[in-house]
């Protein structure tokens, strides 16, 4: 069939791994093609209507620092802006916004019609197509239209023969009521990808004026709100309330009883579901000990009554869901204007993708987000990001963009992806990364922007104003190491009071501000030292000050492994040739085809002795040319 | 390329060893211990030559050496390489070997010399499969080590520890990602109590742990034996000289003698202790009570029998009181007419201490129970490893510990017990960052 429209790059998808991959593929000079089976659900959160939260929100700042959309448009859509963590070390604080849902759509969607390069195309997609190099040639919808393309990115979420079950009824279909993708999983297969089921789940909607908010905790926005995007100005919509609800042993009771009447206990269900979110009736059965479980009320948005009930997901059947619900404090009279339903889907086990996003094997084929393994909005925009930069580098030859796990969460996301696999819904979380105390989120305009301006994602003049912030910090930090503060009655007192010594000898600034509980802001104030920075440089220097010498140390941990990260592994490299490797190694390298000699110290099975005969038999194998 | 050492000479008793260390640093590292006698620089020295000097751990001189500078491209590795050669005996040269760790080197890896003079050209390629050979024996055998560790007490404890961090670590990991309620388990004192007492385990692991001990000191044995079974003589025929009075009276040895002795291949720091037997006599009773308190530290028991008596009730009341300590009964006085040897669950050597046998019976039996634990040809590498991720471990703990009195916020806390984890998870080759996620969603109700 002759294609009925060329492009360079397909993306099949527009949540939020969708978006990232076509607005980053179009502003790179592709011209790309967004297809989604319904325009009205671009950029959806058909869960949480939320974006950031622990760990998330580091990710939400990275795709921020490196051009994506993510940062600027959760700014746009907040409605409650909480710094989450503020307790507990900054390397683990973490934005949190609650958004606006229809906005939400409504901004990305008019982003996507604005970019240049950009088409969006509502259209379900059934096959993809590649010539007999296995090179991608285009895709082909439902009604046998063919659109050529020279690379695709699969961003199919949870949309792929998406199954909905509410109690022991299943229905096919997609995420809030779309209609699902039923074509595109046997194509899939054809091309020899290997696809098997995930499960997630999400809590009823109920009304705004049936909850009794007197029984409840309200939870507001910070006072002193923090955007996401390092180029935002202006102020942040901030005056929409939480609240919270607690379930009772009444609560566990009806669960309890009603547990048969689950997809998931009954066996319905055979896809594995995420384990940091697990449903209402897996927390209660788990842990059984618990004598209540938090619920959160949040608004889903300004113009609507709508409002989720955050923690609460389950699969049990609607007779239910009404039951347990009533049996919750303030929730005596509610009203559920949607259900809460299971969701399963096709995805892939990312072991087969490359750290590029790419399918190992297949030439200009990318896959992103849910379809990955993962779940949230977050991990899904940061990888949609990724294999849009890659997608767009095959596309016109550039170096493809790879992350390492020291440089941001994203590199450390799709690296356990690529390296590791995932059995359950992938979530990120700041246990993940090795390199956590260096990866503050306030530090990824630092590690990242440079890489999004190289990548042409990030304006002259943004790129300017970054610069002239590190020159800013840099220069503190310089005077802060420099300056000697003289013991006076003042700073002793200042001292004493936060709990630490005082000073009897002339110390340097820089070996009091270590001491934990000494602000920056205090000491300079109360030395009348003025080093002209914004808040943003202030903090960032502090925190550098504080940070440093735990990062030094962090980082000589793994001098050695980013020395294997500098050695290739071939692509055709055969493992079961190399005298002495134990075959468990052969086997996991040989599934996994590690693209570094890092990756593959990474697996488990393969001991030190295999890293070392890798390194042999590539010396050698440099002899013959 | 780090900067590596090892120990390069077999593992064992002989008359010199040789320490060699290799990479960027290693005339560096080797300059920090190194004192000349003729006030000769490692980093001044030219390659080919070497000079006679003393090493130090600070101001304490451990051994005379032969330093020896290799410059590359002209050593055996084709990098930087120094060569300290000491004197025989494992304890100077792991001693040589430690400082090198402190001052930077790491120990070497499976087949690493070989490996890296490969890398860098010194081996031509028809011997890069002998090199292969080399690393994957090198590996098999640390792979033996690390298995039979794992079975062995230390690793039982390691692991003990290791499981107390990662919990710790679960915790921190599910409070610091987003939990809404504190978990008790990290509550200002249990927290300050969990580490401390991971820190106590360590600090006694690394400063008493058997094998390693046994190895360093050597082994600490009690003679025990009811009074006049003969333990002077034994302990006579054991030191070669005579250390206890000799006297046919019961009860003439009062004080606790301690001597140091080599059998075979073991180290033994021998007790001789007061006979033991109810008395009244005040002075024997102080001698009695230092006997038991000798077999409190003890890993050995040599039980002397007088074989012409045969085993007693007393000798049975005695050999309970050993528990689960390594037992020989040395059936003493054989020369004259004597009992048959007894059924017994501890190994019998019948003597004659009096005749001065060949100690090689004694030594046969020494293997037959210790096997090669503490002789250092089967457990040298892994214990040269081990003792250095111990000190590693506990350095990083002792430092959560110091923050935490300081305040320093969780997530500095937390990254210091990570390390710490890790580095013991070397041992086995694992990473824990897995374990601790796992434990997360295993203990803790996640998610909201």
């Amino acid at each position: 069939m002759e294609p009925i429209r060329r492009f360079d790059v397909g993306v099949i998808g527009a949540g939020h791994a969708g978006i990232e991959a076509a607005l980053a593929s179009a502003k790179r000079g592709c011209k790309t093609a967004l297809f989604t089976i319904s325009l009205d659900q671009i950029g959806n959160m058909p869960c949480n209507p939320s974006i950031g939260g622990s760990a998330k929100g580091h990710l939400v700042r990275e795709i921020d620092a490196l051009g994506g959309i993510m940062g600027t448009a959760g700014d746009a859509c907040c409605i409650q802006m909480r710094m989450l963590n503020k307790s507990k070390g900054a390397s683990v604080h973490s934005p949190r916004a609650q958004a606006d849902r229809r906005l939400y759509h409504a901004y990305t969607k008019k982003i996507c019609e604005d970019t240049p390069n950009l088409e969006i195309i509502q259209t379900e997609i059934a096959d993809i197509c590649m010539d007999e190099s296995n090179r991608i040639t285009g895709v082909v919808n439902a009604f046998g239209a063919v659109f050529a393309c020279k690379a695709v990115i699969l961003c199919t979420g949870t949309f792929l023969k998406g199954m909905i079950y509410i109690g022991r009824h299943g229905e096919e279909g997609g995420p809030d009521a779309c209609l699902p993708a039923r074509r595109l999983s046997q194509s899939l297969a054809n091309a020899g990808i290997k696809l098997r089921r995930f499960k997630t789940g999400t809590p009823c909607r109920v009304h705004r004026r049936s909850i009794d908010y007197t029984k409840l905790q309200p939870q507001y926005g910070d006072e002193d709100p923090q955007p996401f995007s390092f180029a935002h100005s202006g102020q942040l919509r901030n005056d929409a309330v939480c609240y919270i609800a607690n379930t009772n042993e009444e609560t566990h009771r009806i669960i309890r009883e009603n547990i048969g009447e689950s997809p998931l206990y009954s066996k319905m269900i055979s896809g594995v579901g995420p384990r940091y979110c697990p449903s209402i009736e897996d927390k209660v059965i788990r842990f059984a000990e618990r004598e209540r479980h938090q619920i959160f009320v949040e608004p889903t948005g300004f113009d609507t009554e709508e409002m989720y009930l955050q923690g609460f997901s389950t699969s049990l059947p609607e007779y239910v869901q009404i039951q347990m619900l009533r049996s919750v404090s303030g929730f005596e009279h509610i009203e559920i204007m949607r259900s809460a339903y299971a969701i399963e889907y096709d995805c892939i086990n990312p072991i087969c993708l490359d750290h590029t996003l790419a399918f190992k094997g297949l030439h200009g084929l990318y896959a992103a987000g849910q379809f990955n393994g993962t779940s949230g909005y977050e991990e899904a925009a940061a990888q949609g990001l990724i294999a849009g930069i890659n997608a767009s580098a095959y596309i016109r030859g550039d170096t493809p963009i790879e992350l390492q796990r020291s440089s941001s969460y994203i590199g450390t996301l799709i690296d356990d992806l690529v390296t590791k696999g995932t059995d359950d819904p992938y979530r990120m979380m700041t246990a993940r990364s090795e390199y956590r105390l260096s990866l503050r989120h306030t530090t990824a305009d630092k590690r990242l922007t440079p890489i999004g301006y190289q990548y042409g994602l990030i304006s002259e003049e943004r790129y300017k104003n970054f610069q002239s912030k590190m020159e800013h910090i840099e220069s503190a930090v310089d005077q802060i190491r420099n300056i000697t503060l003289k013991p006076t009655d003042a700073l002793n007192e200042y001292l004493q009071n936060c709990g630490t010594s005082p000073i009897s000898q002339p110390q340097k600034l820089y070996a009091i501000l270590k001491r934990p509980q000494v602000k920056f802001h205090d000491i300079t104030s109360i030395c009348g030292i003025d080093l002209n920075l914004t808040k943003e440089e202030a903090d960032e220097a502090e925190l550098t000050v504080k940070y440093d010498e735990y990062i030094a140390r962090q980082n000589r941990q793994s001098e050695a492994l980013s020395e294997l990260e500098r050695i290739r592994l071939p692509e055709g490299l055969d493992y079961s040739q190399i005298h002495g490797m134990s075959s468990e190694a052969i086997e996991k390298l040989t599934r996994i085809r590690p693209s570094q000699l890092a990756q593959a110290s990474r697996i488990s099975g393969v001991s030190p002795a295999d890293i070392s005969l890798i390194m042999t038999y590539l010396k050698a194998g440099g002899y013959h040319g | 390329m780090t900067t590596i050492a090892a120990i390069s000479t077999p593992p064992a008793q002989g008359g010199i060893a040789m320490i060699r260390v290799s990479g960027e640093n290693a005339i560096e590292i080797s300059e920090h211990m190194f004192c000349a006698y003729q006030n000769k620089k490692p980093s001044e020295m030219t390659g080919y030559t070497c000079a006679y000097g003393e090493i130090r751990d600070g101001t304490e001189r451990i051994d005379d050496v032969i330093l020896t500078v290799f410059r590359a491209p002209h050593s055996y590795t084709g990098e930087d390489t120094v060569e300290i050669t000491c004197h025989g005996g494992l304890y100077v040269s792991r001693r040589i070997l430690g400082l090198l760790y402190r001052s930077g080197a790491e120990p070497a890896g499976p087949g690493e010399f070989t490996k890296r003079a490969f890398l860098n050209g010194k081996l031509s390629l028809s011997q890069a499969e002998a090199v292969m050979d080399l690393i994957r024996a090198d590996g098999d055998a640390s792979l033996r080590q690390a298995n039979y560790a794992r079975e062995g007490r230390l690793g039982k404890q390691m692991q003990a520890i290791c499981a107390a961090l990662t919990d710790l670590l679960s915790a921190m990991t599910y409070w610091l990602d987003d939990a809404e309620e504190f978990p008790p388990e990290l509550s200002p004192e249990h927290l300050s109590a969990q580490i401390t007492k991971t820190a106590d385990k360590l600090h006694d692991m690394i400063t008493h742990y058997d094998d390693g001990r046994m190895l360093r000191e050597g082994i600490r044995t009690v003679l025990l034996g009811l009074p006049n079974a003969g333990k002077s003589t034994v302990m006579n025929w054991l030191c070669g000289a005579d250390k206890s009075i000799v006297t046919e009276y019961e009860g003439t040895t009062r004080d606790v003698i301690t001597e140091q002795v080599r059998i075979g291949d073991y180290t033994l720091l021998l007790s001789d202790t007061a006979g033991i037997r109810d008395t009244d006599n005040p002075i024997e009773t102080i001698g009695i009570a230092a006997a038991y308190k000798a077999l409190d530290d003890a890993d050995l028991v040599l039980y002397t029998v007088d074989a012409v008596r045969g085993l007693r009730d007393e000798d049975l009341e005695a050999l309970a009181r050993c528990g689960a300590r390594h037992v020989i009964i040395l059936w003493n006085k054989t020369d004259l007419p004597h009992e048959e040897l007894p059924e017994c669950r501890y190994p019998i050597v019948p003597i004659a201490a009096k005749s001065n046998p060949s100690l090689n019976v004694l030594a046969d039996a020494l293997h037959n129970i210790l096997g090669d634990t503490v002789t250092g040809t089967y457990i040298s590498a892994l214990n040269e490893r081990q003792q250095q991720i111990l000190v590693a471990a506990y350095e990083r703990i002792s430092q959560a510990q110091t923050m935490l009195i300081e305040g320093a916020p969780l997530d500095l806390i937390c990254s210091e017990l990570e390390i710490a984890a890790n580095k013991l998870a070397e041992i086995e080759g694992k990473q824990v960052t897995d374990d601790v996620i796992e434990g997360v969603f295993e203990k803790f109700c996640v998610g909201k």
